[in-house]
């Protein structure tokens, strides 16, 4: 079990200030590799790409069929994960290059990359894990911690949960609706008309390439290539949602109320980051697989820093932490995984005592 | 070359549905590296010197190139240790048959892009620009007097070969000034240009003579140099010394001929360490306001009525990232502070040092 130090107001800043100049320390250094890291995975999500297509292409033959089905699901993940979240988190914006610049990325997903930048660079990573505030906390579907209120309708949510990973694309685009503001009334026809549009263009544009352009342009393998690209996405949907779940829902990952706000200081907010993530051990493939989530802490404490130099970066985060005797939560991806799916059906049911959440800034 | 970039160019709509402009140029540069959806690639065809401290190099663009002016501008990108750098040069050349574009270079001590230019880019090689800007326009149907410090030569060589082409009989004076005869620039070029022009004549300065300060343009040696200067509109670029010196005789004289100015060299900085007054030109919107170096550009944005997207309001989020086109900034979160144009920077932890331009 973990265990953490309270820390008064200086150390609290005193921590804040030895991460803020592991960060100085790093930025100081981006240049060729990062950029030349960035184009390698860009390399490697084209060519994936190409190679399942054409594979695909030759039909429901099984060793050509499952092989491309696996490139292309490996293509459309590093393109989502290690390059698409990356870049769109405007990591790479120091090479002021077009091509990856934040604010302009497009990705191959059914969210549009502007739904995405406000739902997870703005919200999700300004507000983690505070209740009311950080609707990744269970995309509204599922209740994860004890202090989230139960009610009966959560008796389900193993079953929303894996309909939630099935069709994670959607579930992730739609966040950004705000469906139930407009069910209780709260937003217009109009403005979820406005909301609507983006994401019907996209939906249009992703789904046609994949199920009516592509098994066209495969004539006889019209069947084959469909299935194909639904796999490719099956695949990509069911990995992001658990890279993503293991980010900030393994056991020791704590949520706060929104009482944290007031007056955090950045210290404070380095600590709520840290409190609220959760590392993943792996090899380099892993992390690259995972877009870097595995490293999730150093994600949170510097989103905008490429993800290529978290690894070196976790290194001294975790000597940082020891030093203020604060818990760096990271585990094997089988134990971090596991926790995740406990809280999925422990918190279905209700706890015995309503536990309120925590008055007070993490200290 | 520039007909089978423009057929990519019309295979560009079609392929649309099926990639984007990224997998498109990804794959495209590597069948012929000037092949590109949108932007402007330019092959290496020409590199000459025409002073000891300047290149002029000879461009062929891809067929995304919307042509040009003379007198107009272009940025040239040259990424420098992952991080790509833009500069705008003026264009030396006109509008040509062959589809060509030069621009020269001055070589700047310790300046990052000219000397990678000077040392790095060779010819053949493949290089990016943007399209071409700039609206100067310098009459053509009256007596010229062109005043040309140092590199502000350049716009001036354009000019004067659309003359010599279009307008041979015009009747030009040109003031060139350069520091010794070894940094006189184009002085071959203009000689080609007297050739074919009889109403042209080419003065120069050299300014810096050993033991004895350096010569600067003034009302005595307009009078010696151009005694008809009255009757001419005129156009000067180069540093601001040179650009603001010009400008005062001709108020102190009350012409009321029209002169250009355009200066190449940036104002001093101020010290940062204060808090002082900086003019903000948003130029989407078209405004310019006074605003301050002591507040973020975000809030200052507002302010001044602007609605900059924005979220966390601390550096995180992104949300709030702007093309900064010229000027320096503080980056609030590391103490850094930059003044390379056209980079993307965050509104909510930037804070403006000098006068800055933003795409809002």
């Amino acid at each position: 079990m973990k265990s953490n130090r309270t820390l008064t107001a200086s150390e609290i800043d005193a921590f804040g200030a030895e991460l803020d100049q592991l960060r100085h320390r790093t930025v100081a250094t981006l240049g060729e590799r990062d950029a030349t890291y960035i184009r390698r995975i860009r390399t490697s999500v084209r060519i994936t790409e190409l190679a399942g297509r054409l594979m695909l292409f030759a039909g429901f033959f099984p060793p050509t069929f499952i092989l491309g089905v696996l490139l292309l699901g490996v293509s459309k993940i590093i393109d989502n994960m290690e390059l698409g979240h990356n870049v769109m988190h405007g990591q790479f914006d120091f090479m002021n290059e077009p091509e990856f610049c934040g604010k302009r990325f497009e990705w191959n997903h059914a969210c549009p990359a502007d739904f995405w930048r406000y739902t997870h660079n703005y919200e999700h990573h300004t507000y983690t894990n505070i209740l009311g505030k950080d609707k990744d906390l269970g995309y509204g579907l599922v209740r994860l911690f004890p202090e989230q209120r139960w009610n009966p309708g959560f008796l389900l949510q193993p079953l929303y949960a894996l309909l939630l990973a099935i069709l994670f694309q959607y579930g992730v685009a739609i966040q950004h609706l705000k469906m139930n503001r407009l069910l209780n009334g709260k937003m217009s026809k109009a403005e979820f008309g406005e909301r609507f549009q983006p994401f019907w263009h996209k939906l249009r544009h992703t789904s046609v390439r994949d199920y009516v352009i592509f098994p066209l342009l495969a004539g006889p393998h019209f069947v084959a290539v469909l299935c194909g690209n639904i796999l490719a996405n099956l695949i990509r949907n069911l990995w992001t949602w658990v890279i993503i779940f293991c980010g900030h829902f393994t056991k020791d990952a704590e949520v706060f109320p929104q009482s944290v706000l007031q007056n955090e200081t950045r210290g404070h907010w380095y600590l709520r980051q840290l409190r609220g993530s959760s590392n993943l051990k792996g090899s380099k493939l892993f992390h690259i697989m995972s877009g870097n989530l595995s490293h999730q802490i150093e994600h949170h404490l510097y989103p905008d820093i490429p993800a290529n130099r978290y690894a070196e970066m976790s290194v001294e985060v975790r000597k940082i932490c020891a030093k203020y005797g604060q818990h760096y939560n990271t585990g094997r991806f089988s134990v971090q995984f596991a926790s995740v799916l406990w809280r999925i059906f422990r918190y279905a049911l209700p706890n015995r005592h309503q536990q309120a959440p925590g008055q007070k800034q993490p200290a | 070359m520039s007909n089978t970039a423009s057929h990519t160019l019309s295979f560009t709509r079609w392929l649309s549905p099926l990639v984007d402009e990224a997998t498109f140029d990804f794959y495209a540069r590597r069948i012929n590296p000037t092949w590109r959806w949108s932007r402007v690639i330019c092959r290496v065809t020409k590199i000459e010197p025409v002073a000891a401290d300047m290149l002029a190099f000879t461009l062929k663009p891809n067929g995304n190139w919307r042509g040009f002016e003379a007198g107009q501008h272009l940025q040239v990108y040259a990424e420098i240790n992952g991080v790509r750098h833009s500069r705008s040069y003026s264009m030396t050349n006109t509008p040509n048959p062959a589809g060509e574009i030069q621009f020269a270079v001055k070589r700047v001590p310790g300046g990052l892009v000219s000397n990678w230019l000077h040392d790095k880019l060779k010819t053949g090689d493949h290089i990016e620009i943007g399209q071409a800007f700039g609206t100067q326009k310098l009459p053509c149907n009256q007596p010229l007097l062109l005043v040309a410090g140092g590199s502000g030569i350049t716009p001036v060589m354009s000019w004067l070969q659309h003359l010599a082409h279009r307008y041979q009989h015009a009747d030009v004076v040109l003031l060139q000034y350069a520091r010794d005869a070894a940094t006189l620039p184009f002085q071959q070029q203009l000689a080609q240009i007297a050739a074919k022009m009889p109403n042209f004549t080419l003065q120069t300065i050299l300014t810096d003579h050993p033991g004895q300060p350096p010569i600067v343009f003034d009302d005595q040696q307009l009078t010696q140099r151009v005694p008809d200067a009255q009757r001419r509109a005129a156009f000067a670029c180069g540093p601001s010394s040179l650009t603001s010196a010009v400008r005062q005789v001709w108020q102190a004289r009350g012409y009321t001929q029209p002169l250009l100015t355009e200066a190449f060299s940036p104002p001093a900085l101020p010290d940062n360490s204060s808090v002082h007054p900086v003019a903000l030109s948003y130029s989407r919107s078209g405004k310019q306001q006074q605003g301050s170096s002591g507040v973020n550009l975000l809030q200052q944005a507002e302010a001044h009525g602007l609605k900059p997207a924005n979220g966390c309001r601390m550096g995180i989020c992104f949300s709030c990232v702007c093309k900064k086109e010229s000027g320096t900034v503080t980056n609030l979160l590391t103490g850094e502070t930059s003044s390379e144009p056209g980079e993307m920077i965050r509104l909510c932890v930037s804070t403006p040092v000098s006068d800055v331009t933003l795409d809002l």
